[in-house]
């Protein structure tokens, strides 16, 4: 549905995106991540039609975005960062006079707009003007003009930015519910958002891209495959040390005790072997009090990968 | 087309939804009742609506940039909203469509204008026998007019952010403008030509009744060649 292929954008000196090719397929949610001014923002300006890019070529919906850029407006939804909201217009009026910009009949707009309004949750603000509805209520209007012509691709700049806890849970659901039948871009830097929503994820970083994997795989690859598990058991200190040494799959341990008995082991692994620890502690007659497997969080990742890619390149 | 209405109804509303619109009308009416009275107090009353067109002239040098201002520059500026202009950029919208569509909508508000002001050419139709001839050409060369300044205004609101820096720019554009049509007598051909591009330098007729062929052309491709200009401005930030 998306394919951007070396996609280069330049601000005079400055190169804001280097290179980034991608694909997002039909029904797919992928999540743009990356640090401030990583430029998710700039790349999604360039699909939109907003800036032109320096070099490179982007299809949306099977449409050139430089030679067919008026086609491929069409089938875009767009949800800029900065909410872009005509503040003396109420709601009802906003959401119309958007509907008809983008080519919807009176008719279809009609059917549209309380579609809409009610699945964003501002049907209830219809005759309040924009000026004097709240953040999160603007956040909302500008989502439901992103949704009005019921667009095949969505392209939303931090969607959930300044919303309270429950309406980032409600929009997060309801982007979720549109998967399938559109094809979302969202960019963020809540990583949490990232797992919960995206079936994707591209790390962007200095304009480029440093990972291209599904939530689950990335925070694999995070791990370089190494597993971390620490255990809490009762027993002679050695012994325990010699026991989990000996299970398959493990490859360093480090013991320290604890007061009353018990001793805390960190287990390095190739591989999950929690299970494998668990029983042969237990069967060596030591008392387990806890077995926790480190899960390396997205966000671990992250921080590694946008930092090791900053080292890397300011060392070169 | 729908495009291009949908847009103009927009502006047109903002105009009487903001102080701006009433503010223009205001002044406006002041104006034309203040010419109006000013007529008929004198000795010997002629039902004559050219003093009104010929004073009007700089009136709309001064109010109409007020107008024309925030059409482009405050989707920019976020005056009125929060950067909007990246929405109809974004939008499947053609930068055709996106001018005129503003175009359409402040040369609406100068029709309003006008309506109001019929209320003058009324009033002397039942008071005594106007030249009706006289006021159709007046009302003719006072759109033209208009159209000339609200293109140029249109293109000053697309260059900038700043919407005071689109209406200065407007209003000094016009009256160097203004001030040219002195030259269009002189005999440097250079002189001339400038003078020729004086808006002032094809009114004169119109204030006489007459319609001349050559000066609504003049008219015409003047704003045409505005309008692409500023098609070409908001086109320019896509170009690669």
């Amino acid at each position: 549905m998306i394919e951007v292929q070396d996609l280069v954008k330049a601000y005079g000196p400055r190169v804001a995106v280097d290179r980034v090719s991608f694909k997002v397929n039909k029904g797919e949610i992928l999540g743009f991540l990356g640090p401030n001014g990583a430029g998710k923002t700039t790349t999604m300006r360039v699909l939109t039609g907003f800036l032109p890019a320096t070099a490179g070529t982007a299809k949306v919906a099977g449409y050139d975005i430089f030679e067919e850029s008026l086609e491929s407006r069409k089938h875009i939804g767009y949800l800029p960062e900065n909410v872009p909201l005509y503040l003396d217009l109420s709601v009802e009026d906003y959401l119309s006079y958007m509907g008809r910009l983008k080519g919807l009949t009176k008719t279809a707009l009609k059917g549209r707009l309380d579609t809409v309004m009610e699945s964003c949750g501002v049907a209830h603000r219809r005759r309040d003007l924009i000026g004097k509805l709240s953040r999160g209520y603007r956040q909302r209007v500008g989502l439901a003009q992103a949704l009005i012509h019921d667009p095949d691709v969505l392209i939303l700049d931090e969607p959930t930015a300044s919303l309270d806890p429950n309406q980032i849970r409600d929009v997060r659901e309801y982007i979720k519910s549109l998967a399938g039948n559109h094809t979302i871009i969202l960019s963020t830097h809540i990583l949490p958002e990232v797992e919960l929503v995206c079936s994707r994820v591209v790390v962007i970083n200095r304009g480029r891209i440093i990972a291209d994997d599904t939530p689950e795989n990335l925070r694999h690859v995070g791990l370089g495959g190494k597993h971390e598990t620490t255990i809490e058991a009762r027993g002679d200190q050695a012994n325990l040390l010699r026991t989990i040494k000996a299970v398959s799959g493990v490859e360093g341990a480090r013991i320290e005790s604890l007061n009353d008995g018990m001793h805390r082991v960190h287990v390095d692994s190739t591989g999950e072997v929690s299970e494998d620890l668990a029983r042969a502690v237990v069967n060596g007659g030591f008392g387990l009090r806890t077995l926790r497997v480190a899960d390396q969080s997205l966000e671990d990742v992250f921080v590694r990968l946008t930092t090791e890619e900053t080292a890397e390149t300011e060392a070169a | 087309m729908r495009n291009i209405w949908a847009i103009a109804q927009r502006e047109f509303k903002a105009y009487y939804t903001s102080a701006v619109g009433y503010v223009v009308l205001f002044c406006w009416q002041l104006f034309a009742g203040l010419i109006f009275t000013l007529m008929l107090i004198q000795p010997s009353p002629i039902a004559d609506m050219e003093p009104l067109f010929r004073n009007c002239a700089i009136l709309l040098v001064m109010i109409l940039p007020l107008l024309t201002m925030r059409l482009l520059a405050g989707e920019r500026s976020g005056d009125q909203g929060t950067g909007t202009i990246e929405l109809l950029l974004t939008a499947p919208l053609s930068e055709w469509q996106l001018v005129l569509g503003k175009y359409l909508a402040a040369m609406l508000y100068v029709l309003s204008l006008v309506v109001i002001s019929l209320i003058y050419a009324l009033a002397f139709h039942w008071m005594g026998k106007p030249d009706m001839g006289k006021i159709i050409g007046g009302y003719v060369g006072f759109v033209l007019f208009s159209g000339f300044i609200v293109a140029l205004g249109l293109f000053f609101s697309a260059l900038t952010h700043s919407q005071i820096v689109a209406a200065i720019t407007t209003i000094v554009g016009s009256l160097a403008l203004w001030l040219v049509s002195f030259m269009k007598d002189n005999p440097s051909k250079t002189l001339h030509f400038l003078g020729w591009c004086s808006m002032l330098s094809h009114h004169e007729e119109f204030w006489h009744g007459v319609i001349p062929l050559t000066d609504v052309v003049w008219y015409l491709s003047f704003i045409f060649c505005l309008l692409f200009a500023t098609k070409q401005v908001m086109a320019s930030s896509r170009w690669r």
